[in-house]
């Protein structure tokens, strides 16, 4: 049993040493010596330290999997062909989280100024007045909430005012969240998406019919709101020309 | 209020034949005053002369729905018998009698109304008026 053992770690011992003085030379292997080159070349581009050991980020050029590739690919289609979206997002559209903030930033302000209205521009008595748009109702504060946000869009408010500090904002979590859970962070949103999207397949029907039996029965109360209010008017004009009551 | 059989006992309303050239005639000229009521503006001066006509609108479709039922109708308070007694239509028997006091007042003890309230005047006569039309088209 020990000589076995002995026997055993002396040829595994002559192997390893063996394959650890392989290593420290260059392989010499003819025909494939262009593919070690290569592959030589393209590990030295991932690390900043040039030949002599001082940092050179310029042969600097990280390693890119191919779904980055895409990504870049699909940011220069957009570049090329919807460049005019600039004007609505303040800048061209493309995959990456600035945008995202930024749509975060748009929609937030969206939902403040717009549909908040009511609260934001109350104050103006002149714009507490409701308004009907056939499928909804609304006030005239969102109307001039609306007119606020695109002035703001226009004039490039929220992305010169606001995406320069959500950029550095991005640039804190990506470098302390996001570079280490980014997978993980990535998975969640994609778990959620894929729930909410099944829950929407299963439920829109329902949901859909939910709403038109709102609409209509929104409607109906309207109606009779408005009959009543015109039943108090007509009494009160009988009352006031015959005098009776 | 009268019902209908006192206007039928104190002879405000008579038995009548169908007489389909007058019923015709009748629509037309109440769909013409609907026109006239949109071709003038409601204001201060108009309000009063608006009510009148969509009144007379109304009084007119619902002429022409009596002579349908073979009566001829002679006073505008049996109207309100007729929407009641003949047609089963309480609720608006009571909304044409609010109307009929309403144009009564303007056009005989010279009463006035804000624009606002002529306006919901002119708009539930009117609404009341096509009630009456689609029956009459029946």
């Amino acid at each position: 049993m020990n000589n076995r053992f002995y026997v055993l770690f002396g040829v595994l011992l002559i192997v390893s040493m063996f394959v650890c003085v392989v290593a420290l030379e260059d392989p010499s292997v003819g025909t494939g010596g262009e593919d070690v080159e290569q592959i030589k070349g393209l590990i030295g581009n991932y690390s900043p330290l040039d030949e002599s050991g001082d940092v050179n980020f310029s042969k600097y050029q990280p390693f890119k999997s191919k779904a980055e590739e895409r990504i870049e690919k699909i940011n220069l289609w957009l570049k090329d062909n919807a460049s005019w979206l600039k004007i609505v997002f303040g800048m061209v559209p493309e995959i990456s989280w600035l945008f995202a903030i930024n749509i975060y930033i748009l929609l937030f302000f969206l939902v403040s100024i717009v549909f908040n209205g009511k609260s934001m521009w109350g104050f103006l008595e002149v714009l507490n007045k409701k308004i009907d748009l056939v499928f909804f109702e609304t006030s005239w504060a969102s109307i001039f909430g609306l007119g606020v946000f695109i002035v703001l869009l226009v004039t490039k408010f929220f992305t010169n005012v606001l995406a320069r500090p959500a950029y550095a904002f991005w640039a804190l979590v990506y470098e302390y969240v996001f570079s280490t859970w980014g997978i993980v962070i990535a998975i969640i949103i994609l778990v959620v998406i894929a729930v909410v999207f099944i829950l929407l397949l299963v439920y829109a029907p329902g949901v859909l019919i939910i709403l038109k039996k709102k609409m209509d029965a929104r409607k109906e109360a309207k109606a009779k709101e408005a009959a009543e209010f015109d039943k108090k008017i007509l009494h009160e004009t009988v009352k006031g020309i015959t005098g009776q009551d | 209020m009268m019902d209908w059989d006192e206007c039928l006992r104190r002879n405000f309303v008579k038995k009548n034949s169908f007489d389909v050239e007058l019923v015709k005639s009748l629509k037309k000229g109440s769909s013409k005053k609907t026109i006239s009521n949109k071709k003038l503006v409601l204001d201060e001066d108009t309000a009063e002369t608006k009510i009148g006509i969509v009144y007379d609108s109304l009084r007119e479709i619902l002429e022409a729905l009596s002579i349908k039922k073979g009566f001829k109708i002679y006073n505008h308070e049996c109207y309100v018998g007729f929407i009641d007694g003949i047609l089963k239509m309480k609720e608006n028997s009571i909304e044409f009698d609010k109307f009929r006091k309403i144009r009564n007042g303007i056009n005989y003890y010279g009463k006035v109304l804000s624009i606002d309230n002529a306006k919901v005047v002119i708009e539930n006569i009117l609404i009341l008026r096509d009630k009456f039309l689609r029956i009459l088209d029946e």
